[in-house]
């Protein structure tokens, strides 16, 4: 009897302290996912009453789609060289930014302010700066670098949604990398240098493999966050000049909403959703059998 | 005399039926708020007693403000909040805006998405008092009721400035005499040779160059729009091609020398829409290949003397040339899914205001500068674009508007045409590109 009176107590106390969290996540996450899911299997067109179950209509779609796999081919390219990118400045700026320079508090924040500012306005900030600014500075300067405006020409234009996401990311990543340098303990790098190690040997035997855990969750954002952008994409470029810059979740908002194919773009997304768990589970099983500790 | 009578009763009867509404309570709000009513306002209807909140999703953005002014004297004279924001995609945002369960209660909206929602989603306006001064002849009509109230009518055309050209070619310039191929290669070599290098002005949007390029094509075929439908049904049928059409031909002759021509030849695709307006208002440049919508963005820069008109887009030996494509291209529509029965019914107060009241027609005609497609209203139009395009209608110059085109046309066409525009794409490969999305599609009749 006080043995299930005691397993009683024991779940509602579970419960007071699970509960809402559990209720919320259902709510807003595995609901719509389920449903997400099972829109795949329909041809609904986002606005009618009605919808058929069409089975894996969709998903055949998609195969077949050749405008979702290019513009998936793109949002790899991009993702990849920005991924790279965004880790090496925030790697390089967090290791100098706790080396003790002057000003170190200050460039920290100045650093981190681009990722303060939202996506839309950092496009159209952007947009003015490659279209315009530049533009204008470099038809007075024999350079021929910007006298187009970037976002014009397709590769340029890949460049600039690059340049754009590095810079509003870097401040972010930067933010772990330098929890990172900062959790490493001072005896350790002490004892090396002691025992007569080099600069950069205390930091290829030291210093990186401690940051092991701030490069796997810096790689994971980044990968995500660039993987699923559509807010500098739609506010730098459109996806323009002529879809050269449409990334995958600009493609997939097009199907849904603009060719009223919701279905199928909600297979889409869940295909895209697939890759990109991959990518990113991957990288951060490899990175955590590489973890040490201090 | 008979107005300021009519206007008397009006309040007379109005204060007595809010009176009444309310019970005959001294502290009625609505009553006391209420405004004296305009001519016209009989056919609107009396002002509500709570206040009914409404929205209108705006797809037509160079309008808003005055809209909003507008909606605002309405709402103060009938009890009526009304919150309006604006969209330039109107298909996607109805369907975000439904999916969400919060549409709008008026859409202005196009009719492609008029076509996609009337079953199930639109209150039918067949009963309107509008529908009986126009608005059914130009409006939305589906299955033979009326979806949509016909907002304005609009040109696609050529927008010049008559001063430059003048003064650069030191002749008179009459645009009814320019409407071939031929005639613009003339006047362009003139241009030039009075100084102005590139007077020719094309946009980058996809809705522009990209999506209403196309239309040229299909508006032109013989002037209707059930020409127009034959036509891509044969593309479709594979009994005949784009690159044998004379059309298409001609319409990309035309192209080339616009794009010859260009102001943003060194860089087509960075061409900014406000400085595009600047050329052609300033004298910078001749012509800008648009429609009458743009002069809201036009106006800004419009300079004191100078003499600005539309005219119609140029094709050698066609029995369509010399003529504007004209047509209503927006029409307002009333949610039944997410209005409440009061809602809708404010909607359609509103709509009534626009054409029947006094400060509804100014705020139509004068303020947001359209030209209507109402009989009863008898404001003449007050923007030069809108001034020229009612000569061509008058005359029986124009030709269909395309309503027929699916929601995902401008998605997969427009990059092609702004690849052509950059020099990216060539006219061949842009007739397969219609063939092949043609022969996948049907147009939406």
């Amino acid at each position: 009897m006080s043995q299930n009176m005691h397993a009683s107590r024991k779940f509602w106390l579970y419960m007071s302290f699970v509960g809402p969290a559990a209720v919320f996540f259902f709510l807003v996450f595995v609901i719509p996912l389920v449903y997400g899911i099972y829109l795949t299997l329909t041809d609904w067109d986002g606005i009618a009453a009605q919808m058929h179950f069409v089975g894996s209509a969709n998903y055949l779609s998609v195969l077949t789609d050749g405008s979702f796999w290019n513009s998936m081919g793109r949002t790899i390219v991009y993702s990849c060289i920005s991924v790279i990118a965004i880790n090496l400045i925030a790697f390089g700026l967090a290791y100098l930014l706790t080396s003790g320079i002057k000003g170190q508090n200050f460039l920290r924040a100045g650093f981190f302010t681009p990722n303060l500012i939202g996506g839309l306005i950092l496009g159209y900030i952007w947009q003015f700066m490659f279209s315009r600014v530049f533009v204008s500075i470099f038809s007075h300067i024999p350079a021929t670098i910007f006298q187009r405006s970037w976002l014009s020409s397709p590769h340029t234009a890949m460049a600039a949604m690059i340049i754009v996401t590095t810079w509003q990311y870097s401040g972010y990543m930067l933010l772990i990398y330098i929890a990172g340098f900062v959790g490493i303990p001072k005896d350790l790098l002490e004892a090396a240098r002691i025992d007569g190690a080099s600069e950069q040997v205390v930091t290829r035997k030291i210093r990186l493999p401690l940051m092991v855990p701030s490069i796997v969750i810096s790689l994971f954002l980044s990968i995500t966050r660039t993987f699923k952008v559509y807010d500098v994409n739609l506010s730098l470029t459109a996806g323009g000049p002529y879809d050269s810059t449409k990334l995958a979740a600009m493609h997939i908002y097009s199907k849904a909403f603009e060719e009223q194919k919701y279905g199928e773009g909600q297979a889409e997304a869940l295909v895209m959703f697939a890759i990109m768990a991959a990518i990113a589970l991957t990288q951060t099983y490899l990175g955590k059998k590489r973890e040490q500790e201090a | 005399m008979k107005r300021k009578a009519m206007a008397c009763a009006l309040v007379a009867t109005t204060l007595l039926a809010a009176t009444f509404a309310q019970g005959g309570r001294e502290s009625a709000p609505a009553a006391k708020a209420i405004p004296v009513p305009s001519t016209g306002s009989e056919k609107v209807g009396t002002p509500f007693a709570n206040q009914v909140h409404i929205t209108i999703m705006n797809s037509k953005p160079e309008i808003s403000e005055a809209l909003q002014a507008g909606a605002d004297a309405f709402g103060k004279a009938y009890n009526v909040k009304v919150e309006l924001y604006d969209t330039s995609s109107p298909g996607d945002t109805l369907a975000q805006k439904y999916a969400a369960g919060d549409a709008p209660t008026i859409g202005i909206m196009d009719i492609a998405n008029v076509r996609d929602l009337y079953g199930e989603k639109l209150a039918d306006l067949s009963d309107q008092e509008w529908t009986r001064v126009g608005g059914r002849t130009l409006g939305a009509v589906m299955n033979g009721n009326v979806y949509g109230m016909p907002l304005t009518i609009e040109g696609m055309c050529l927008i010049y400035n008559k001063t430059a050209i003048e003064k650069t070619v030191g002749h008179a310039f009459d645009a009814s005499q320019y409407t071939t191929l031929d005639q613009f290669k003339q006047l362009f070599s003139e241009l030039k040779a009075g100084g102005m290098e590139y007077p020719m002005v094309l946009n980058k949007e996809d809705w522009s160059i990209g999506q209403k390029g196309y239309q040229w094509i299909y508006d032109y075929q013989d002037g209707t729009a059930a020409g127009a439908i034959n036509f891509l049904k044969d593309v479709h049928n594979g009994k005949t091609t784009f690159e044998q059409n004379a059309v298409f031909q001609k319409t990309y002759d035309a192209f080339d020398l616009f794009i010859a021509h260009n102001i943003n030849h060194a860089d087509p695709l960075s061409a900014d829409y406000d400085l595009n307006a600047s050329y052609v208002a300033e004298g910078t440049a001749a012509f800008w290949l648009n429609g009458t919508w743009a002069w809201p963005d036009f106006e800004p820069y419009a300079v004191e003397g100078m003499e600005y008109g539309v005219c119609a887009f140029p094709y050698n030996d066609e029995p369509t040339q010399g003529k504007v494509v004209a047509g209503a291209t927006k029409f307002a529509a009333v949610d039944k899914v997410n209005a409440t029965e009061e809602q809708q019914k404010a909607a359609k107060m509103f709509l009534n205001w626009l054409v029947f009241t006094d400060e509804g027609q100014d705020c139509l005609i004068n303020k947001c500068g359209i030209v209507t497609a109402f009989n009863n209203i008898a404001l003449e139009p007050n923007n030069p674009f809108n001034v020229s395009l009612k000569t061509y209608i008058d005359k029986g110059l124009v030709v269909e508007n395309a309503t027929y085109m699916p929601s995902d046309h401008r998605s997969v066409l427009a990059a092609h045409m702004q690849a052509y525009l950059d020099g990216k794409a060539t006219r061949n490969e842009i007739a397969k590109w219609l063939d092949a999305y043609w022969t996948d599609h049907l147009p939406k009749e």
